[in-house]
């Protein structure tokens, strides 16, 4: 019944985490391989061809993508044993809701604490402060969202437990402050085999974000240089900058033209990937 | 059995997604259009976290986000499957879905904004289209369903009906014939399906809406 399980994953990926605690519940063997996202392997691009991202979970050779509906596959297909999703329509519509309500916040509203500062990281703390106030509503007096029982809402917010730590060092906040009752929640699911095993730890997280930054912050500076330098030769006249390192050009005197869109497209590009050659290739957009 | 009332705005393409689905269920349902710039306590009430349509209620309870409504009338209502039964078939089923949640925002956003924004916009929805092209459509199939439309085919309403709506309200082209051939076909093929000609709003009554909406941006800009 179990065939052949592959997961490709990359280990801080919270959507990684899902997955992995789905298969883990299920007790499911697999094999795991880590993935290098600066230099995807031409499996994962094979497998993922629209997204080219991680997880991807290949069940006897087909591959599955998005953790959410992973998650739910996993549940479909070994339903002889600990449920995810609750029997009734209802409930189950109610738990995707809220599968998709952490989708659609949390992930987000996390890189924004600690990718920014000032008003914009203020303004991600306290919307992400009160996406979990509404989560923790969502739990009432239960153990678990799914109820008694462990369930799919726990599969679906548990692994961001891990990144919370990052969270309040960047923020310089405490969630547990706020939200205690998600912290509670959170550290019961914690004692739970599946859960422990499958997520991240904290204070490793937190150094791979440091050194991300640093590199993000090294990036930006070799990208500021190279627009400098073409500002200087006349090419585009730059307005804004964004902390990601993705540049967006705007040409002051009117709407780019469609060379124009693919020129700063390709500026772009090049922005995120090497000096030298970005110099070279600077050189081609002439106005 | 009992009511079913349908929350939503006549525009909307997630809307249409519901109407789809309880038309080709053969449903009964009570519907009700929200001013969107006068929401209703009822709305408000029915969905207090996002606040939007559609919203189904169902014996008095609600259910939020097409794509969970969707599930949620597909499992209720079983005949008439808009689901693959097979695992893996319906996670790629799911995958596309996913897809069209995505992408179908950017365009909206073409005729809400302007300038390189807007192509910025048009780009992204370029490559959207070519991606279903290259990678959700397979040839010789009419539907994404296969011989029968699907969830997957309702998900991508936005695409059939609201793109060439917006490209002539805003003078922009993302999607040509010769170059999405198999989208094409799909698009004629989904249009021409009785219960979906049916559930899509008038051309039209579109037109005079996104024209006017398109004016009244363009005026804002401007002043």
């Amino acid at each position: 019944m179990e065939g052949e399980v592959v997961l490709l994953d990359f280990w801080p990926s919270m959507f990684g985490m899902r997955t992995r605690i789905a298969l883990a519940e299920k007790q499911i063997k697999y094999e795991y391989r880590e993935e290098d996202l600066r230099n995807k392997s031409a499996l994962l691009l094979q497998m993922n061809p629209v997204h080219k991202k991680i997880p991807v979970l290949i069940h006897n050779g087909k591959p599955i993508c998005e953790s959410l509906i992973q998650v739910q596959y996993i549940d479909e297909v070994w339903n002889d044993r600990a449920p995810l999703l609750p029997p009734n329509p209802y409930q189950r519509a109610t738990a995707r809701f809220w599968a998709d309500f952490v989708d659609k916040k949390i992930y987000d509203l996390g890189a924004k604490v600690w990718r920014t500062k000032g008003e914009e990281q203020e303004a991600a703390k306290k919307e992400l402060i009160e996406c979990l106030k509404l989560l923790e509503g969502q739990l009432g007096d239960n153990p678990y969202f799914g109820g008694k029982d462990f369930g799919f809402v726990d599969v679906a917010l548990v692994p961001f437990y891990c990144w919370f730590y990052t969270y309040e060092k960047f923020g310089s906040f405490s969630i547990e402050a706020e939200c205690p009752k998600l912290i509670a929640w959170a550290k019961r699911c914690m004692q739970k085999e599946s859960v422990a095993k499958s997520l991240a730890d904290q204070e490793k997280i937190y150094d791979f974000v440091l050194h991300l930054k640093k590199a993000l912050g090294i990036e930006d500076e070799v990208a500021k240089e190279t627009v400098r330098a073409a500002e200087t030769a006349g090419f585009f006249r730059v307005v804004n900058f964004m902390d990601s390192a993705i540049l967006y050009i705007k040409v002051k005197w009117g709407i780019l033209s469609s060379s124009m869109v693919r020129s700063s497209c390709k500026v772009i590009a090049l922005l995120e990937g090497h000096a030298h050659q970005r110099a070279q290739e600077v050189s081609k957009f002439r106005l | 059995m009992a009511a079913v009332k349908l929350l939503g705005a006549w525009v909307s393409p997630y809307n249409c997604r519901v109407i789809c689905a309880l038309k080709l269920k053969g449903i009964a349902y009570e519907y009700m259009e929200e001013d969107l710039l006068n929401k209703s306590p009822l709305l408000l009430q029915y969905n207090p976290v996002h606040k939007k349509i559609p919203v189904l209620v169902h014996g008095g309870r609600s259910i939020c986000e097409s794509a969970v409504i969707l599930r949620y009338i597909d499992e209720t209502w079983p005949e008439n499957p808009l689901l693959p039964a097979d695992p893996y078939e319906r996670a790629v089923a799911l995958f596309w879905i996913k897809f069209a949640d995505d992408t179908t925002f950017p365009i909206a956003m073409m005729y809400l904004i302007t300038g390189e924004e807007q192509k910025k916009a048009a780009k992204e929805c370029s490559e959207m289209l070519e991606t279903i092209e290259e990678h959700g459509l397979v040839e010789g199939k009419k539907f994404f369903g296969g011989d029968e439309i699907n969830m997957v085919d309702i998900a991508f309403c936005s695409v059939a009906h609201w793109l060439g709506v917006i490209e002539e309200v805003t003078g922009l082209k993302a999607f040509e014939p010769h170059k999405f051939p198999k989208l094409n076909s799909w698009i004629l093929n989904f249009k021409s399906v009785p219960v979906i000609k049916e559930s899509l709003p008038d051309i039209e009554t579109m037109l005079a809406f996104f024209k006017g909406r398109r004016e009244m941006v363009l005026a804002s800009k401007s002043s």
